[in-house]
């Protein structure tokens, strides 16, 4: 019985049945699942689909065993012809009759031709295999599946242990730390914190420092999505940037971008901090985080390391400049209203503001029933924000933006000859950090308005600078250019040490196919019989191709320039 | 004179009248594009191109198709931009929602065009306005919303004209002159836009306009640094006008044509002619490539399109090599099959919207060295696959039929060996490619194997193969069993690259993009 199952394990056609039916629910799995998840529950986690694997893997490893062994010693002690009529058989072979004089040149001529040698009942044997990788090639392949398969059954176990996690998240609003990621138990994909969330320790703690959605310019299409994260573990400290194609690993866990949220409780500050006349920094900062100082704009000699910290609420700096002989200064300030030239520009507005699922902001009809203008304001030629200003105030607190360097109140409008493309806007603008108001202005759509604010010279910054070089005095200035939402990241944290095991498996097979159709096997066969004073010469392979004929007419030349008479 | 006498005259007066207009349009827009106006450089959509693909893309979006009457593109979105009060009044926008249409009151019922000046008017936008919200109908919703869309898009091309590069190399984002201060703008590009508005409102000639963008574009070089050269903008320019793929399919056409003529005449001239018009249009096809690459700034692999397009040139790639090593007894079929392969995809890719051909900022997830192993790999496995598929239903109708008619084309134990040799190397370079998708994966989302409908698919596709491998190396099975089961594995290919993708009954998966 045992050896009737063994029998039938070992036939091709039980692979075949299997891959076919493996095919089959598979595909059923995609039909059928409305979602991958549900898919991977009912079809690719069933019993029924693991024990076919399960039955595939034991069909490879006999396949293998049943035909492996012979194969081997082929490979390793290839059978020796007893007569000329093998040789003559071939559909490739030679014959020829060597002189008596010459006999011994020639053989010694084949034994550096051959590498393997043997006597044997008066007849010398010379052989030479090439690609042997070729025919242990399936038996590559099928190794690099059933370690495929290892992996999935160690994969199954552990999950089934709970070491195994696939699916946990961390959950993190900019200039927070944790030290928890988040599981759920169900299939569904916990993108948000909710109270069905498990807390499991993650071991060491993790900060974000700061999140970046970076779009392509000109556009909302999103160019990369980055975390700056520092990990704190016991007396190890880093910094690490986690972008979509960039995980960190550390401590057995894979910690990948996946998502993330506008967080409006957490603000991120616009700032640019100039040491004139050398360096000028701009960049967005969280407030109550230490950022370091990259992002420069302008630099007449080496930057110095330096890193700033601007605290919450309070518009206070703090720069830390940490000197060539690792001596740390201090300094600090308050944020100023950035220098230049001011204007802005109306280049939108809608008679009743909608905005839709996606953002898009529209009008959702021709009544008055909330005008909305989209105001860019601009420093010199570069556009520092743009904003939704609502006329109505029992909106205008909606979407508020206090850290504005400047506000604007939509006080009234009009169009001309009930032509909504051809309206102007009454405006009211105040610069945030005073309280000062700037005035009053009409403004048409795309129309230009300069501010009436100087704002703090270039000039007189550079000779404030001058001023201050050399002495102990603040040599810095940061200058406070806007104010965003914050963000939450969302990491997708895994622990399985599975997938190396799957690559592995994966090369191999690659390998073993690679082998199997790229190189090419063929084992040359020579025999010199003293009887009979003869050569023979043949050559074995499973591919008879155009190149093995170039082999065996090689090998001809070279046996007839030895001596040998065909 | 009679009434009718007057209805006739006015008729043609108002006809003359259409036609000079019509014929200074059409003449105005040959000026422009023999003018540099659409090589000026323009950010749009997260990319740099040129006025030329700048109003393609824009154009599109307004009126869905690629010219208007036959005017060249950027003729028109320029005069959009220059002379709104002539093209706001133009109808330019089309409404084929045949319910939408009968909502509006619109005649005639079945394909409406609207001005925007139309779309926008009060009564209009009162009329959009409840169509825009109703619950009832999502489709005529989504319909009213792109004809509002559409309109406002045209009313606000001005503000999209991003021809003014920032001063700082450190910023990123360039200006519509219409947006910045006309008093902080240098003279030549002041100009420039003056001579533009003169030029479309017939005041002054298209050698006034030339001598302006000269000067504006030694401007914004000087303004800007990284303001693209001269060789960009001319290859942008070029790309947008020509779309060298449509000169390749003119080339693969005239192969296809030899082909054919080949295998009913035989005769080596007809051979040699045929396989250098298929190695022609192979190099025109890399050097399309080459442009879409520079052009994109990414290797174009990144959608439907350009994977179609690469699998293309790797058939006819392959098939070309094949045909240099390949006997006597094969010659013409490998290259035969692969043109017409290409042939019939560019057909049909020549027929999509513009929003399924122009290129696009690369994904974010999509931004990884892994994305070329992987497709590339694929797509070379797809392309030997799809060979293998054409031999087996050749194959499989010579089987069947043993049609005397089809005695000029190659017999079946040909077709059975090249069959067998192009799924021996597909399989190889399936399993890579899967294998390379498995480790992308796991960096991107932490997890080698999804069970995603699209891996599950390539994963049956390499299991139907490799059973077709097994038939043939272990049980030495030739012929028709194995014909089928390369069609079938084609089936499975089709499945795995555009069933999942683009088919209902699948669920959506993680590859939404691919």
């Amino acid at each position: 019985m045992l050896r009737k199952l063994t029998l039938i394990f070992a036939s091709t056609y039980t692979a075949v049945i299997l891959i076919a039916l493996i095919v089959i629910l598979s595909a059923y799995g995609t039909l059928l699942a409305p979602s991958p998840e549900k898919g991977f529950a009912s079809v690719y986690a069933s019993p029924l689909f693991m024990g076919l694997f399960f039955l595939l893997a034991i069909n490879l490893i006999l396949c293998s065993l049943k035909r492996l062994p012979a194969v081997l010693k082929q490979l390793l002690f290839p059978p020796l012809p007893q007569n000329s009529d093998f040789f003559l058989r071939q559909s490739l072979n030679y014959s020829a009759e060597i002189e008596a004089s010459q006999k011994e040149s020639f053989l010694s001529n084949l034994r550096r031709l051959f590498p393997r040698y043997k006597y044997s009942d008066r007849r010398h044997y010379f052989i030479k295999q090439r690609g042997v990788s070729h025919r242990l090639a399936p038996y590559l392949i099928h190794s690099g599946i059933l370690i495929v398969l290892g992996a999935g059954l160690i994969h199954f176990v552990l999950v089934k242990t709970g070491y195994i996690v696939t699916t946990g998240r961390i959950v993190v609003p900019e200039a927070e730390s944790v030290n928890y990621y988040l599981v759920i138990s169900d299939s569904q994909s916990p993108n948000t914190a909710s109270p069905n969330y498990i807390q499991r320790p993650l071991g060491f703690s993790l900060r974000c420092l700061d999140f970046d959605e970076v779009k392509y310019p000109g556009s909302d299409i999103p160019q990369y999505y980055s975390s700056l994260v520092s990990i704190q573990d016991r007396d190890v400290n880093f910094i690490y940037t986690i972008d979509m194609n960039n995980p960190l690993k550390w401590r057995g866990f894979k910690i990948h971008q996946v998502d993330f949220q506008l967080n409006p409780t957490v603000s991120r500050y616009q700032i640019e901090i100039h040491k004139l006349p050398e360096f000028k920094f701009r960049l967005d900062v969280s407030p109550g985080v230490q950022h370091p100082l990259t992002e420069l704009v302008m630099s007449k000699s080496s930057p110095p390391v330096l890193n700033i910290t601007v605290e919450p609420g309070r518009k206070i700096w703090q720069i830390t400049e940490t000197r060539e002989n690792n001596e740390e200064v201090n300094y600090s300030g308050t944020l100023l209203p950035p220098p230049g030239y001011y204007h802005f520009s109306i280049s939108r507005w809608v008679t009743d503001f909608r905005r839709d699922s996606e953002g898009n902001v529209y009008s959702q009809s021709t009544e008055f029933n909330n005008p909305a203008v989209y105001i860019t304001l601009y420093r010199g030629e570069t556009a520092m924000y743009s904003r939704w200003y609502f006329w109505r105030p029992e909106f205008r607190n909606f979407m508020t933006h206090p850290d504005d360097p400047f506000s604007f109140e939509f006080i009234d409008f009009k169009t001309h000859d009930n032509d909504l493309l051809n309206a102007e806007f009454k405006l009211r603008v105040k610069y945030t950090l005073t309280g000062e108001e700037l005035g009053t202005y009409w403004v048409g759509i795309n129309q230009q308005q300069k501010l009436n604010f100087p704002g703090i010279d270039l000039e007189e910054d550079k000779q404030i600078s001058n001023e201050s070089e050399g002495s102990v005095k603040n040599p810095y200035k940061v200058y406070l250019l806007g104010k965003t939402d914050g963000y939450t990241t969302i990491l997708g944290v895994v622990r399985d040490p599975t997938p190396i095991l799957i690559f592995i498996g994966g090369g191999i097979i690659s390998l073993g196919a690679i082998c199997l159709y790229f190189v090419r096997f063929y084992r040359l066969i020579a025999m010199y019989d003293e009887q009979e004073s003869r050569i023979y010469l043949t050559i074995i392979t499973s591919q008879p191709a155009a190149g093995i004929k170039k082999i065996w007419e090689g090998l001809l030349a070279r046996i007839e320039s030895d001596g040998g008479k065909a | 004179m009679t009434y009718l006498s007057y209805i006739m005259v006015f008729l043609l007066v108002m006809g003359l009248f259409t036609g000079v207009f019509a014929r200074q349009d059409e003449e105005k827009a040959i000026e422009i594009a023999k003018s540099e106006v659409g090589k000026i450089a323009v950010q749009y959509d997260g990319l740099i191109g040129t006025v030329d693909s700048f109003a393609q893309a824009k154009l599109f979006a307004i009126s869905g198709k690629k010219t208007f009457r036959s005017l060249y593109a950027t003729y028109v979105v320029l005069g959009i931009i220059f002379h709104p009060e002539r093209w706001q009044k133009e109808k330019i926008i089309p409404l084929r929602h045949k319910k939408l249409i009968q909502q509006l009151k619109l005649q005639p019922a079945a394909k409406v065009y609207l001005s925007a000046d139309e779309v926008l008017s009060k009564e209009f936008i009162d009329q959009l306005r409840e169509l825009i919200h109703t619950k009832e109908d999502l489709q005529l919703a989504q319909s009213a919303y792109e004809l509002f869309a559409r309109a406002q898009q045209l009313a606000q091309l001005g503000s999209e004209f991003c021809i003014l590069p920032p001063h700082n190399e450190l910023e990123t984002r360039w200006s519509s002159p219409f947006n910045v201060s006309q008093d902080a703008l240098p003279a030549s590009i002041s100009g420039l836009l003056k001579s533009l508005k003169d030029y479309y409102e017939d005041k002054t000639e298209i050698t006034n306009v030339q001598k302006q963008i000269t000067g504006a574009i030694v401007e914004f070089s000087e303004m800007y640094s990284l303001y693209p050269p001269a060789w960009r903008r001319n290859l942008d320019s070029f790309y947008a006008r020509n779309n060298p793929f449509q000169i390749t399919l003119l080339i693969y056409l005239c192969a296809g044509i030899g082909w054919f003529v080949f295998f009913v005449r035989r005769s080596r001239v007809l051979y040699n002619v045929s396989l250098t018009l298929t190695s022609l249009a192979l190099i025109v096809h890399t050097i399309a490539l080459v442009m879409r690459f520079i052009l994109a700034g990414y290797i174009p692999l990144s959608n439907m399109y350009e994977s179609l397009v690469f699998f293309i040139w790797a058939i006819v790639l392959i098939a070309i090599i094949a045909e240099f090593i390949t006997g006597e007894k094969r010659r013409g079929i490998l290259a035969a099959s692969a043109t017409l392969i290409g042939l019939l995809i560019l057909i049909t890719l020549s027929q999509l919207p513009l929003s399924f051909s122009r290129i696009a900022p690369l994904r974010a997830v999509l931004n990884s060295s892994w994305l070329t192993y992987h497709v590339i790999t694929l797509l070379v496995a797809y392309a030997a696959f799809a060979l293998a598929f054409i031999f087996s239903l050749v194959f499989l109708i010579k089987d069947f039929t043993n049609d005397r008619l089809l005695r000029w084309l190659p017999d079946r134990s040909l077709l059975d060996d090249l069959n067998y040799r192009l799924i021996q190397l597909g399989w190889p370079l399936l399993g890579v490619g899967i294998l390379t998708g498995a480790i992308w994966a796991d960096t991107v989302w932490g997890r080698p194997w999804s069970w995603d409908p699209k891996e599950t698919w390539s994963l049956i596709t390499w299991l139907i193969y490799a059973g077709f491998l097994h038939l043939r190396i272990i049980k030495r099975k030739k012929g028709r069993i194995l014909a089928i089961a390369s069609v079938v594995g084609f089936i499975a290919v089709l499945i795995t690259w555009f069933g999942v993708s683009y088919l209902k009954i699948f669920s959506g998966g993680l590859h939404t993009y691919a």
